[in-house]
């Protein structure tokens, strides 16, 4: 389960004032659970997948997976905990362009500690799963952005994460193509016993989850 | 996917920029690989010929050129050193061997030198070993002391100290008092000491000769007294002696130096022996060259006709360098005829021939562009006259001596006792090389501080070429942080990115820098005069990729740690 306890990021402006971006007093997802949290433009959607993540860390608050405080741990640490527990999807696929699918996916299997053959494995079976087995050695940017996201999302389930994060998975893409994406994803998550937290101004998502959360009805003070 | 699959795959992704700062690593790498190559090339070329001698005799004047003239047959001798010095300092306690350079001859470009067949001595350094081992093929030249003395009597020198014999006869004289001597066998005992100490130049002779050796031996034994009669016995006749040069010219040569062998072994058994062969007779006419000598000076006082003059010459014989023999295709047996002109005026050729009885072995050293005849026929030809004696002297001139010295003690008091001499100096080989290679290792020292300054700008290179796709990268990092990759793993990436394009450049360096020398190694020859072996690989060479391989990760820290630096959050945002 991941818990958020009066969580409160905030950032400098070039002036040096600060400005408050998130102020979540509470948020809890149970396991399993696949949660969707809608927000406009600058309402602190990336920035609090970012901080679940532990990369970037609360200015006060705490986050907590299965009892134990990510927020409390070194930034190694965090890494560590990052590559074992949390995949990450993005807006833009963020894959690398020099690797090929078969190795952007295997390649953060050996982050966590797969070993070099059974991150291969895996991550051929995972994308064959996303019907994208023709395209192992293909790089990125011969992939279509309904392929390439796909990429990314073997990618953030290679070591089976508690978590799945993913910030506007449907962005980048045509409706076909997010409809598509979105049903895999959800269905993927759910098939590996993960859990999924979704942030996204698109209405398309709002659709198709059942537990959609208003950012801005959590988020007091900030904006 | 490994940390280094990840590396070649950011390597091979910026293929041009990662090639080419490679190369400027490979460019500074090449050029101290050829350098270090060269200078160890050069100083194997500038020691190697060095190595086993000791000092070298000469008159005075420049020591180094001295030994340049000596040991690496380049420069002009400084002049002529009197030859009596040869029979004062062979017979010298603290000399083991001393060995006479006559030079100024040319044989086709390719430098002649007089010598003794001490040269075939094993304490002669190049080629190693003694007698027919260090020759490819053939046998050694013989030279003869008496013929050598009997030359230099004609041509009316002084070479020995003693004033100048204008009455050869005396000598004989006395030479066939002993033998009369010895013809009566039972006072062999008492003639052994007689050849010691009343001839002693005639002991000379005897020690200097190869074939002689067997005579020093036959004075010391009394029996071998017997063999020394036997042959001079036979030197009076004439008529064997040219019987004995047909010989010489045939294919009995091998057979003589074989029944020579013999004869040393049976050293005991005196007279039988030779009664029973009649070529071992002939071997004594071999041995006793002085004697052959002789008779030709008699003919020629008798008859003094032109047709007589290779008669006088006595054994006229050459051994090859082996680059001689194989640039210019000469074989034993094959009949050359060198130049005089290297020293001494407008060259003109001889019209005396020299008989090729041995090629040496290769020695990748300048022994092996020399041709090296017997002292004895240098100075039997008579253009030699003029350039034979000291200025205004009658005295006898050598090039050089070389100087074998008994032992450390000895060279040193060789050393100050003869250069305290107005008439000679005396050159420490391995001082002077060592001097000679400061002069030239000196020269080197820049070139070589200049390619370290290429390889440290190659290096920089590098770091300046990642540091520059750094920004382009912080995203590659971020994503890379994002799905898992901790910064230690990220900072080592970039650290071993820079290693590994500074090792393609190294060992691209190393290999070009051989190739250079290789490509150029006809040109250094010719520049230079020696041709480098390109495929010497030096230990300091691993020892340069090591340093730069560290260069290269020390150039890597400062993009890495920017890398370690980069801030994840900030560089995950969307692109549109």
């Amino acid at each position: 389960m991941v818990r958020v306890e009066k969580l409160k990021v905030e950032f400098k402006d070039p002036t040096g004032a600060r400005v408050p971006v998130l102020d979540i007093d509470a948020l809890d997802v149970e396991d399993g659970a696949q949660l969707c949290l809608v927000g406009g433009s600058g309402s602190g959607k990336t920035t609090l997948l970012n901080v679940l993540a532990g990369i970037t860390p609360p200015t006060s608050g705490k986050v907590f997976y299965d009892g134990k405080e990510l927020s409390a741990l070194s930034e190694s640490d965090r890494d560590r905990f990052r590559a074992a527990n949390i995949g990450y999807v993005f807006q833009s696929f963020n894959l690398l362009q020099a690797l090929s699918s078969l190795e952007n996916v295997a390649v953060a299997g050996t982050f966590a500690g797969q070993g070099r053959g059974q991150a291969r494995e895996r991550a051929e079976a995972l994308l064959e799963r996303l019907g994208l087995k023709h395209r192992l050695e293909a790089r990125p940017g011969t992939l279509s952005v309904g392929e390439q996201q796909r990429v990314g999302i073997a990618r953030a389930l290679i070591n089976r994460p508690k978590v799945v994060l993913a910030d506007e998975p449907t962005a980048n893409l045509d409706d076909a193509h997010a409809a598509e994406v979105l049903d895999l994803l959800a269905e993927m998550v759910r098939e590996e016993e993960s859990t999924l937290v979704l942030v996204t101004h698109d209405a398309r998502v709002k659709e198709r989850f059942g537990s959609v959360v208003d950012l801005k009805s959590m988020n007091g003070s900030a904006t | 996917m490994s940390l280094w699959g990840l590396i070649l795959r950011a390597i091979r992704q910026r293929a041009l920029s990662s090639t080419l700062t490679a190369l400027s690593v490979a460019l500074g790498v090449m050029l101290v690989t050829g350098i270090l190559l060269l200078q160890h090339e050069m100083e194997k070329h500038f020691r190697e010929p060095g190595r086993g001698y000791s000092l070298v005799v000469g008159a005075p004047g420049s020591a180094l050129q001295l030994v340049l003239n000596a040991i690496y047959h380049v420069d002009k001798s400084p002049g002529l050193m009197p030859m009596r010095a040869w029979y004062e300092l062979e017979q010298d306690d603290s000399v083991e061997m001393a060995v006479p350079y006559a030079v100024g001859d040319t044989f086709r470009g390719y430098r002649v030198v007089a010598t003794t067949d001490a040269i075939f001595d094993e304490r002669f350094p190049h080629p190693a070993g003694a007698g027919e081992e260090k020759l490819a093929e053939g046998r050694p030249f013989r030279f003869d002391r008496a013929d050598l003395e009997e030359a230099l009597h004609r041509l009316g020198a002084t070479f020995d100290g003693a004033p100048a014999l204008d009455d050869d006869d005396h000598e004989e004289g006395e030479h066939h008092d002993e033998d009369g001597d010895h013809d009566e066998g039972e006072h062999h005992d008492e003639d052994g000491d007689h050849d010691e100490g009343e001839h002693h130049q005639e002991g000379e002779h005897h020690d200097e000769d190869g074939d002689h050796d067997e005579s020093a031996h036959h004075d010391e034994d009394g029996d071998h007294d017997d063999g020394d009669h036997d042959g001079e016995h036979h030197d009076e006749d004439g008529h064997h002696d040219e019987d004995e040069h047909h010989d010489e010219d045939g294919d009995h040569e091998g057979e003589h130096h074989d029944e020579d062998g013999h004869h040393d072994e049976d050293g005991d058994h005196d007279g039988e022996h030779h009664d029973e062969d009649g070529d071992h007779e002939g071997e004594h006419h071999d041995e006793d060259g002085h004697h052959d000598g002789d008779e030709h000076r008699d003919d020629q006082e008798d008859g003094h006709g032109g047709h007589h003059d290779h008669d006088h010459d006595g054994i006229a014989e050459a051994v090859l360098g082996a680059e001689v023999a194989r640039a210019l295709n000469v074989h034993v047996g094959d009949e050359i005829e060198p130049t005089h002109g290297v020293e001494g005026g407008a060259a003109h050729e001889h019209e005396h021939l020299w008989t090729v009885v041995g090629i040496l072995k290769p020695t990748r050293t300048p022994v092996d562009e020399v041709v090296f005849i017997n002292l004895d026929s240098f100075f039997s030809i008579e253009e030699h006259a003029g350039g034979a004696m000291l200025p205004g002297t009658t005295e006898a001139g050598l090039s050089s001596l070389l100087i074998f010295p008994r032992g450390g003690v000895h060279k040193v008091m060789l050393l100050s006792r003869i250069n305290r001499r107005p008439d000679l100096q005396i050159a420490d080989v391995q001082e002077q090389v060592s001097n000679l290679f400061d002069i030239v290792g000196s020269v080197d020292v820049i070139f070589l501080l200049v390619s370290i300054m290429v390889i440290v700008i190659g290096v920089l290179s590098i770091l300046v070429a990642i540091y520059n796709t750094m920004s382009e990268r912080r995203r590659e990092v971020a994503i890379l942080r994002a799905i898992g990759a901790r910064r230690a793993t990220v900072f080592s990436a970039i650290v071993g990115e820079a290693t590994l394009l500074t090792a393609f450049g190294a060992l691209a360096g190393v290999g070009l820098g051989h190739l250079l020398v290789f490509t150029a190694r006809s040109r250094i020859d010719e520049v230079a005069g020696f041709r480098p072996d390109a495929l010497t690989f030096l230990p300091i060479e691993l020892a340069v990729v090591g340093i730069v391989l560290v260069s290269g990760a020390l150039a890597g820290l400062v993009p890495a740690w920017k890398a370690y630096r980069t801030d994840v959050a900030s560089n995950l945002r969307p692109i549109s």
